[in-house]
């Protein structure tokens, strides 16, 4: 069967782009500082009883007040990107712009649960993240999800069950909307400091 | 700033369809034809009439090893040739994918398939008998990205097309996953489209 020579095509991926910001340009600890500021102020919900977590109200507007100007910094950031993304990807709008914006502070011991977001794109940085603070885990979009598990061996971008990052300081991920993620368990002795949007 | 910025891409989870032309020096499309319609003559399968336009066998597994249909014979083991080089690169558990079932159809004019899933692991379709007008396979993306899709892009690359047409062009064969979602559009012409399709587990 020398002369069947076999084709592929690859359809549907999900991308997941991510970029690491220098210090100098963003600093991820005057980003530490303006989440704690808005934390101390008491802007946000305190999630304690469910992950461990604190996630502030939607900073938009105080950003664009300019309030906390490295946060301002963080947010021109993203929109610049996420046009490139947005044609990368494929979105309508050309120029998406951030409809929410907000610090979340995930305490050792603390995790979030498995959830996607409402709006086509977004971004999440991390300020603070100690080593163990816990990685982002993508989960495959249905029905890859469950066809994948029985049949397959998990083992290539076709089948993972899951494909995780690691916090890292100063990076930034940009994911659709639609994607199906969670972080564990945080098990560091710090907060792991992020912040997240979402744009359209 | 931004222009110091690499920004790097991960993909995940794409859909993989895989092809390949048999010459027909190894199958011979027409012989396949004419066992399909021995199939037929034979009346060893279902009418769809009226519900859907087409015929299909039943399963001809058995038959075809019995060395009943020898082109038939010789297009399964292709089949089983390729099956175990998309294993291996998909990552199925089994890495020596079997036929479960095999099948021929044949889609009469105007006749369509309405948008279906198969079972098992892998499917495959042959095209014995087919031209552009007889209907392209469908492949629509079922995946999680379909609905913010639709709504939010353009549908113009790769993350994004609502669907992929394939053109049934005869001595091909396809193979995909059998979650996959496809349909075939409609047979334009007078003549019958007759494939043959298979399911792997």
């Amino acid at each position: 069967m020398e002369q069947i020579k076999l084709y592929k095509e690859e359809w549907w991926p999900t991308p997941i782009w991510y970029t690491d910001i220098s210090h100098n340009d963003i600093n991820p600890k005057i980003i530490v500082q303006e989440c704690q500021a808005e934390k101390n102020r008491g802007y946000g919900r305190d999630f304690t009883e469910f992950g461990q977590s604190w996630g502030s109200h939607n900073l938009v507007d105080p950003i664009k007040a300019g309030v906390y100007p490295e946060l301002k910094k963080l947010s021109d950031f993203v929109e610049n990107t996420a046009t490139y993304i947005s044609e990368d990807y494929g979105f309508i709008r050309p120029i998406l712009k951030i409809e929410e914006a907000w610090c979340n502070f995930q305490y050792p011991n603390g995790m979030q649960t498995v959830h996607t977001h409402i709006r086509p794109l977004v971004a999440l940085y991390y300020a603070q993240a100690a080593e163990g603070s816990g990685k982002i885990w993508f989960r495959p979009p249905e029905p890859m999800s469950y066809s994948n598990k029985m049949f397959t061996k998990s083992d290539n971008r076709y089948n993972f069950e899951k494909v995780d990052y690691s916090p890292i300081v100063g990076r930034i991920f940009f994911f659709p909307g639609w994607l199906s993620h969670h972080v564990v368990l945080n098990q560091s002795t710090q907060d792991r400091i992020s912040v997240s949007f979402d744009l359209i | 700033m931004e222009e110091q910025f690499k920004i790097y891409k991960d993909e995940w989870w794409p859909m993989p369809i895989w092809y390949t032309d048999i010459p027909e020096t190894v199958v011979d499309p027409s012989l396949i034809a004419d066992e399909a319609n021995l199939l037929k003559n034979l009346q060893f399968g279902t009418d769809h009439r009226p519900k859907a336009l087409s015929w299909c066998s039943h399963n001809i597994k058995d038959t075809v090893n019995d060395g009943k249909l020898p082109e038939m014979k010789k297009l399964k083991e292709v089949v089983l040739t390729v099956a175990p080089v998309i294993s291996k690169d998909f990552g199925f558990k089994n890495p020596n994918l079997d036929i479960e079932e095999m099948w021929t159809t044949f889609q009469y004019p105007n006749g369509i398939q309405t948008p279906h899933t198969h079972q098992y692991t892998l499917a495959a379709v042959y095209y014995a008998n087919s031209n552009d007008d007889m209907g392209k396979i469908w492949f629509i993306n079922n995946g999680g990205s379909a609905v913010s899709n639709k709504s939010l892009t353009d549908n113009t690359n790769k993350y994004t097309y609502e669907q992929v047409e394939y053109s049934p062009i005869i001595g091909r064969l396809l193979m995909f996953p059998s979650w996959l979602l496809h349909m075939t559009n409609v047979n334009y012409t007078d003549q019958d489209r007759i494939s043959v399709a298979f399911d792997l587990k």
